[in-house]
């Protein structure tokens, strides 16, 4: 019989309208897993006073209305909760697969990425287009995800002197870290390519196109592609 | 039915957009919550006028905007002493006023405080965004173009002259503005990664607002604090009034354009009763902190509420 003992959480304040339910101290698979799997069953609950619930890399944030709902209550509904919905088995990540066009005038920094790593502009991109990239949380922006698993032998420290202004759709690369702008904002990433798709749309649905607990896998495409993407999505890409 | 008629932003001021209480609900895609900085204040209009308290509200930075009635009205002014007056007239704050048809309300700068709001007897006719009308530009939802107010704007609203039996706030309910504020927190997540002298000086020193201070955050200056060991957190989530404490031991303290989740120790977290102060900072007010267990400090919130449910 498996000891779930090491997957109890902690319980911490964040404020007084917000309790941080903790599964550690690390970004992990493992870790995640049994965030995403923890933050879903609190919402499935729908208990009234919990605001909304937020997953981040290793604790689920419970926001709840002190005006509806004590900080006893909300403790007591939360230990419950993780003694009685440990997850038996791992679920599988939705795969969201992006394309994306590679180099050129949207990636500007893609040799840059190459020449760092002693590799060709073509092995990054097979590299980068291999992964299946875990989304472990939604923060920063609006749609922007916390991605996982990115090989080392792409790795790349960020630019210098960041840009003023990055195109929304923007690939990139930072350190360890791979991931894509959902909106225009300045920003120090490596760019390696450009997507067609909006992640963020205020006036759709979905408002996001990927989600924590989803799992990404990037695929090359060309110019011709990345136009007619581009031009049946409703709305401009001018964010 | 009445009719529907609209003011017009002949200058917009310092910064002026429009908020309600906040977005909610999309937090874990990113989206932060924004709305009103001071929602003491802002709640305050809105029972001025006898709207629901989530109502859309104008809220005014620093210099507030001249707006051209076109229909009459109902409005209440709170916050900041921005020296409104009507065509000319003195209007008093904290109370609700009549507006005749085409006239024009300005409001100047204000020396104590910082953010002003103006609400409108029946609110501003405006398509909420995911939920709500707050503005939050990063994004570009929420508010007119989902941007602070520009000269030319117009904000539709139904002329309704007598829609409630005039109102003034009672005696020391409005928030007290000062050049010095003590706020209550409770010890945040990562409080204990901080040296216990540190820890001491958070809740002896007084801090100065820097001029890195905007709706997303507030810089202070003062004595460093050092961590035990590394500064940084993988990211995690925060809210407006977390603390927190960046490599360079100068507390940063999140407001209601904040992003969702950071990456530097979260030392403490201002209570809900202190959050409208944090609206209401300029540079070169003086900060001081005071612990608050969580108990006390949702009583104390529930007391300050009891009337605006």
């Amino acid at each position: 019989m498996m000891n779930n003992s090491a997957h109890y959480p902690q319980f911490t304040p964040l404020g007084d309208q917000c309790l941080l339910v903790r599964f550690g101290h690390c970004i992990s698979e493992e870790v995640n897993q049994l965030v995403i799997n923890f933050a879903r069953s609190v919402v499935d609950e729908d208990i009234e006073g919990i605001v909304e619930v937020v997953p981040a890399y290793a604790e689920v944030a419970v926001y709840y209305n002190a005006l509806y709902i004590s900080y006893s209550e909300v403790l007591t509904f939360l230990k419950k909760l993780s003694v009685t919905n440990m997850p038996e088995v791992g679920y599988q990540r939705k795969i969201v697969r992006i394309p994306v066009c590679y180099g050129g005038e949207f990636g500007p920094d893609i040799k840059h990425v190459a020449d760092h790593n002693g590799i060709t502009v073509d092995d990054v991109i097979k590299i980068h287009s291999a992964a299946v990239y875990p989304v472990y949380m939604l923060g920063f922006t609006p749609g922007f995800c916390y991605l996982g698993d990115m090989s080392d032998s792409i790795s790349c420290p960020r630019k210098e002197r960041p840009r003023l202004s990055v195109p929304a759709g923007s690939v990139g690369i930072a350190g360890g870290q791979t991931g894509i702008y959902p909106l225009e904002t300045p920003g120090g990433w490596q760019l390696i390519g450009q997507t067609p798709l909006e992640l963020f749309d205020a006036q759709r649905e979905p408002k996001v196109l990927v989600r924590a607990g989803d799992a990404i896998q990037f695929h090359a495409i060309n110019q011709a592609e990345f136009d007619e993407v581009g031009s049946t999505q409703e709305g401009g890409r001018d964010v | 039915m009445s009719d529907m008629t609209h003011v017009t932003v002949i200058d917009p001021g310092f910064s002026t957009s429009i908020q309600d209480l906040g977005r909610y609900g999309y937090r874990n895609i990113g989206m932060p919550v924004a709305g009103a900085m001071d929602s003491y204040s802002f709640k305050q209009a809105n029972w001025l006028v006898g709207n629901s308290f989530d109502t859309a509200c104008i809220e005014c930075t620093l210099v507030g905007p001249t707006l051209e009635f076109r229909g009459g009205c109902q409005i209440a002014i709170t916050g900041a002493d921005m020296r409104p007056t009507l065509d000319g007239g003195v209007v008093e704050l904290n109370r609700t006023n009549e507006v005749k048809g085409g006239s024009v309300l300005k409001l100047e700068g204000c020396t104590l405080g910082c953010r002003s709001y103006i609400a409108i007897a029946g609110g501003f006719d405006i398509e909420p965004q995911m939920g709500s009308v707050a503005t939050y530009t990063r994004a570009k939802v929420g508010g007119i173009s989902g941007v602070p107010l520009s000269k030319g704007n117009a904000l539709s609203y139904y002329v309704n002259p007598t829609a409630v039996t005039p109102r003034v706030l009672p005696q020391n309910f409005a928030i007290g503005l000062s050049n010095s504020y003590r706020l209550r927190v409770l010890r945040g997540p990562e409080f204990d990664q901080i040296t216990s002298s540190s820890l001491d000086l958070l809740f002896r020193e007084q801090y100065i607002v820097s001029t890195e201070l905007d709706r997303m955050g507030c810089r202070l200056d003062g004595v460093e604090l050092n961590h035990k060991g590394a500064a940084d957190i993988i990211s995690a989530p925060v809210q407006f009034g977390t603390i927190q404490l960046p490599a360079d031991g100068q507390p940063i303290i999140l407001l209601a354009d904040s992003q969702t989740t950071g990456g530097y120790t979260r030392i403490a977290n201002v209570a809900t009763i202190d959050l409208p102060i944090l609206g209401q900072l300029r540079a070169g007010n003086k900060i001081s902190f005071e612990n608050i267990d969580i108990e006390p400090a949702q009583k104390l919130f529930r007391e300050q509420n009891s009337h605006f449910i």
